[in-house]
């Protein structure tokens, strides 16, 4: 079979595959909101009251540190935290990174000392471990 | 073809790529428009594809990768400019690859199926490639660090925005096709070394400039 042949099958297998990663995206899709931290879920306001209030460029929201320490994470200096987004999408981060960045009222992550692609949007988690 | 020739193009194509890359892709993001697909379907493809139809040659679109890369890299804008800029050159080696897997440069006569299959294909494979390059470089290049754990859960996510990317390289294929009787051989030297060197100087004193 020639390249002829075999080139538009392979753009239909493409074209199905990427249908079925959108479908299955969706279907895996979380709700957003809320997020939990040590075991327990926190709203968006109860979380702006757990941290200080700090600007990083154009962003207002509570010091992330903050808010960890406020949730009973023990000893957070020795730990490293995922930020878990209800899409799916995840960053992990150092401790350092932790004390420069902020979460947003919009539940999005925002650190001075990382690029953008840190800004998760819509967390729903962070795991600290 | 000259290598004279081939060089400047080269460097005018890559030079519109970066050039579109810098301007009209943050354009794009300001506008909130989905800035990746169109950028990789309209211009990274649709460029690539037509300095491969008009000059034929192995190897032109890894260069002008890496001219657009370099490009990229002297941008003021976004975050990390050295993921971005290799990102764009593994784009053009991408392009390359495939484009040695699924077709061959003497080919005369192409369907209409055979061009819209060969831009689904090649504009996806280099989108996700590009996305996926980004998301190890961007944190390998940061204090964070990169952990596999972080990228795996996000490629479902990743295989479907590539879908609009395949859709419109699907698109463009069979128009940049349209163009591919132009004979740059033909061209005289004196018109195309000036016209080419003034276009590609134009591109990088806007972006550096800006």
């Amino acid at each position: 079979m020639t390249k002829n042949k075999w080139v538009p099958i392979i753009a239909a297998v493409v074209l199905l595959i990427a249908i079925g990663a959108s479908v299955y995206g969706y279907l895996q899709q979380s709700d957003a909101g809320s997020v939990e931290i040590n075991g327990t879920t926190y709203s968006s306001n109860e979380l702006m009251e757990m941290g200080s209030e700090r600007t990083v460029g154009e962003y207002s929201g509570a010091a992330l540190s903050e808010v960890v320490i406020s949730a009973g994470v023990a000893a957070p200096e020795a730990k490293q935290y995922t930020l878990i987004a209800a899409d799916g999408y995840q960053k992990t981060v150092t401790w350092e990174n932790m004390q420069n960045g902020i979460l947003t009222p919009e539940l999005m992550s925002v650190f001075s000392d990382l690029a953008k692609a840190f800004q998760v949007k819509d967390i729903i988690e962070i795991k600290a471990e | 073809m000259k290598k004279g020739k081939l060089f400047a193009g080269v460097l005018l194509f890559g030079s519109l790529w970066g050039f579109a890359e810098c301007i009209i892709g943050s354009a794009l993001r300001s506008a909130n428009l989905p800035a990746g697909a169109i950028m990789t379907g309209v211009f990274a493809f649709g460029l690539m594809l037509l300095s491969r139809l008009l000059f034929k040659t192995k190897g032109m679109q890894l260069g002008m990768g890496v001219v657009a890369g370099l490009l990229r890299f002297f941008n003021p804008f976004g975050s990390c400019h050295i993921c971005s800029a290799i990102a764009i050159m593994a784009e053009g080696l991408i392009f390359e690859l495939m484009w040695l897997a699924l077709s061959t440069d003497s080919e005369e006569r192409t369907s209409l199926v055979m061009k819209t299959s060969l831009g689904v294909v090649i504009t996806y494979g280099v989108y996700v490639g590009g996305y996926v390059i980004t998301q190890v470089l961007t944190p390998v290049f940061s204090t964070a660090g990169f952990y596999l754990a972080d990228l795996l859960p996000f490629l479902p996510q990743i295989m479907a925005s590539g879908l609009l990317a395949a859709v419109i390289g699907g698109v463009v294929s069979p128009l940049v096709y349209l163009l591919r009787e132009f004979d740059v051989q033909k061209v005289k030297n004196s018109v195309y070394y000036p016209l080419t060197l003034a276009l590609s100087a134009l591109c990088w004193a806007v972006v550096i400039a800006i």
